[in-house]
């Protein structure tokens, strides 16, 4: 499917890429498709396919924080029919403020590969910040 | 709105799907039990609009921002 974007230019992505958002992200809650665009480690893009301009930059957590852990509850087990834990992909968005580069870790995305089936949740703990710093500052 | 008078215990039905029941009254909270499909997202109102204007703020993120994160990790 050709899409067209405002960063990468005309993409040509395969059904097999198309991850659909259930209850789309909040404040964006009308567009419902997107695709994941590797870019360097450890970073990607998640980018709509419905609307040109609209790209997060997303990370896997694991990776940032190796004590990251979530515990998925059985309703999400189940409005994603995720039936192992193989088939889950975590993202979360990064973001910067007072140049502090960030990952949203209490909202993380969660893809189920094989039905590219995805959600964003609101983990329930409290300790889990909505802005981790990722890094010392950035320019 | 629709404004209804519950007591303690007590349910409203919204729809086929949607159950709210009374759980609790405190003197300055209630306690909520909410019994909704998965495609309704239920969240507190301030969590909801907290991350709507953090995908907001993401969505605005520049690739060039990173530029020091990516070169550091990929030394």
């Amino acid at each position: 499917m050709k899409i067209e974007t405002s960063r990468f230019g005309e993409l040509d992505i395969s059904e097999d890429k198309i991850l659909e958002f259930l209850t789309g992200i909040p404040g964006f809650s009308n567009l419902k498709k997107f695709t994941v665009l590797e870019y360097k480690d450890p970073v990607s893009w998640l980018q709509s396919m419905e609307n040109p301009e609209l790209a997060f930059i997303i990370s896997n957590p694991f990776n940032l924080f190796s004590n990251y852990s979530i515990k998925l509850g059985d309703d999400v087990l189940k409005f994603l029919d995720i039936q192992d834990d193989s088939e889950v992909l975590i993202f979360v968005l990064l973001s910067v403020s007072d140049n502090i580069l960030t990952a949203n870790l209490r909202a993380p995305l969660i893809i189920n590969t094989r039905t590219r089936k995805a959600t964003q949740l609101i983990v329930d703990d409290e300790r889990l910040p909505f802005k981790t710093p990722v890094s010392t500052a950035v320019k | 709105m629709l404004v209804l008078t519950r007591k303690q215990g007590q349910l409203i039905n919204i729809g086929e799907d949607i159950k709210i029941k009374i759980v609790e009254i405190g003197q300055n909270f209630v306690r909520i039990g909410i019994d909704a499909p998965r495609e309704m997202p239920v969240y507190r109102e301030e969590l909801y609009e907290k991350l709507k204007q953090l995908n907001t703020e993401a969505s605005k993120l520049d690739i060039d921002k990173l530029k020091d994160f990516l070169e550091i990790k990929n030394k």
